[in-house]
């Protein structure tokens, strides 16, 4: 297959999973959108810089996270991301599906990049620690420890949710 | 929060409907660009390339040896045996050319008329006790005689190759052990009679 061809593939397949890390890790629709689009600009401009056609994704992914670094340190406002969010999704969301995201968006955002980068690569992208070491070129062992630690302040954010609803609902309004 | 659900939570966001579209669009337009840059790259470079060519062209006439010297050499190695001494008929070539005979201590081996690459020659062999032997071509005319690079190894043997006049080109091949200023030297013996030798 021409590599046209496959290129034109690789943006059906791929601009989804793109999208939601750079979304989660910039926390604006806007900008992740942009961001995707000059991800898929710079790997055709580097094609052949891809060795392996069957690790497209974390080839992708690399650019991508290279391209939205800078991006990184930007305040997230968590409120009208979940509100942009419901509404991409042209539904009013359940409230309580509403206050997980918003919880899921505040923890996020309390997260320094490098821990928010390894556990999004961890659990969005479905990357093995192996793969996440190479990938960020970190000890295995950072890996764990950051993952561990990321999801031990998103439980603690998930038991303190009650004063969330409060402020998101007074926020809303 | 559960892994499962964490998951599920990250994987919510969906990506506006537009977006692939919208990258296909742009990576169009990339391509239209960059089929139009490699299409005027010619154009544009075209000079550089052209001066590129020449240089290598140029570097290939330096560095190889003359196709008329390799002539030469041929010529030498089918006469090596060949002792005929001086003709007066070749005698009488030279001084209608106004070329000197080479000194009594040198001693003229052998003459005669030869072809170098279709071109009629004449192929003096001498020898001298302090030089050895020499071997001397005299060509009237052709152009291709005249080459960048005029002095050199062949071989076994050193080579200087010399235009005289715009009608007459010197080619001498000697004993690699044979300095070239000697060679000259000889050859300005010859040539500077009449004050044409350019050394």
């Amino acid at each position: 297959m021409p590599i046209k061809e496959k290129f034109s593939n690789w943006i059906d397949e791929y601009h989804r999973a793109l999208y939601r890390h750079a979304l989660w890790m910039t926390g604006d629709t806007e900008l992740a959108a942009d961001v995707v689009q000059e991800t898929y600009h710079l790997a055709w401009l580097s094609i052949k810089t891809l060795k392996d056609e069957a690790r497209v994704f974390p080839w992708l992914l690399t650019i991508l996270r290279r391209t939205t670094f800078r991006e990184y340190k930007r305040e997230i406002q968590h409120e009208k991301l979940v509100a942009d969010l419901c509404s991409l999704h042209q539904s009013n969301g359940s409230s309580s599906l509403e206050y997980e995201l918003l919880d899921l968006s505040r923890a996020l955002g309390m997260l320094s990049t490098s821990y928010r980068e390894t556990l999004l690569l961890y659990a969005l992208d479905g990357f093995s620690y192996q793969e996440i070491a190479e990938q960020m070129n970190i000890p295995i062992g950072t890996v764990m420890s950051r993952i561990s630690r990321a999801r031990e302040l998103i439980k603690s954010s998930d038991e303190s949710v009650p004063s969330k609803i409060i402020n998101f609902r007074s926020n809303s309004k | 929060m559960k892994k499962e659900r964490l998951k599920q939570l990250l994987d919510y966001p969906e990506a506006p409907d537009t977006l692939a579209d919208q990258i296909r669009s742009n990576w169009q337009q990339q391509l239209g660009k960059q089929e139009l840059r490699s299409r005027y790259w010619w154009k544009r470079n075209i000079s550089l390339v052209a001066s590129i060519v020449a240089t290598v062209a140029l570097s290939g006439l330096y560095f190889q040896t003359p196709a008329v010297i390799a002539a030469a050499y041929t010529d030498i190695e089918k006469d090596a045996q060949l002792a005929n001494g001086l003709s007066q008929s070749q005698r009488d070539w030279f001084n209608s050319k106004n070329i000197n005979l080479p000194l009594k201590e040198v001693k003229i081996e052998m003459s005669k008329n030869c072809t170098l690459l279709g071109y009629q020659s004449k192929h003096l062999r001498v020898f001298s006790k302090e030089h050895g032997t020499i071997n001397v071509f005299f060509h009237e005319g052709a152009k291709f005689f005249q080459q960048i690079k005029n002095r050199g190894v062949v071989s076994n043997l050193g080579w200087l190759l010399v235009k005289v006049r715009e009608n007459l080109t010197v080619i001498a091949l000697y004993p690699t052990g044979t300095r070239h200023e000697d060679v000259q030297n000889l050859l300005n013996t010859m040539l500077t009679g009449n004050g044409e030798y350019p050394v």
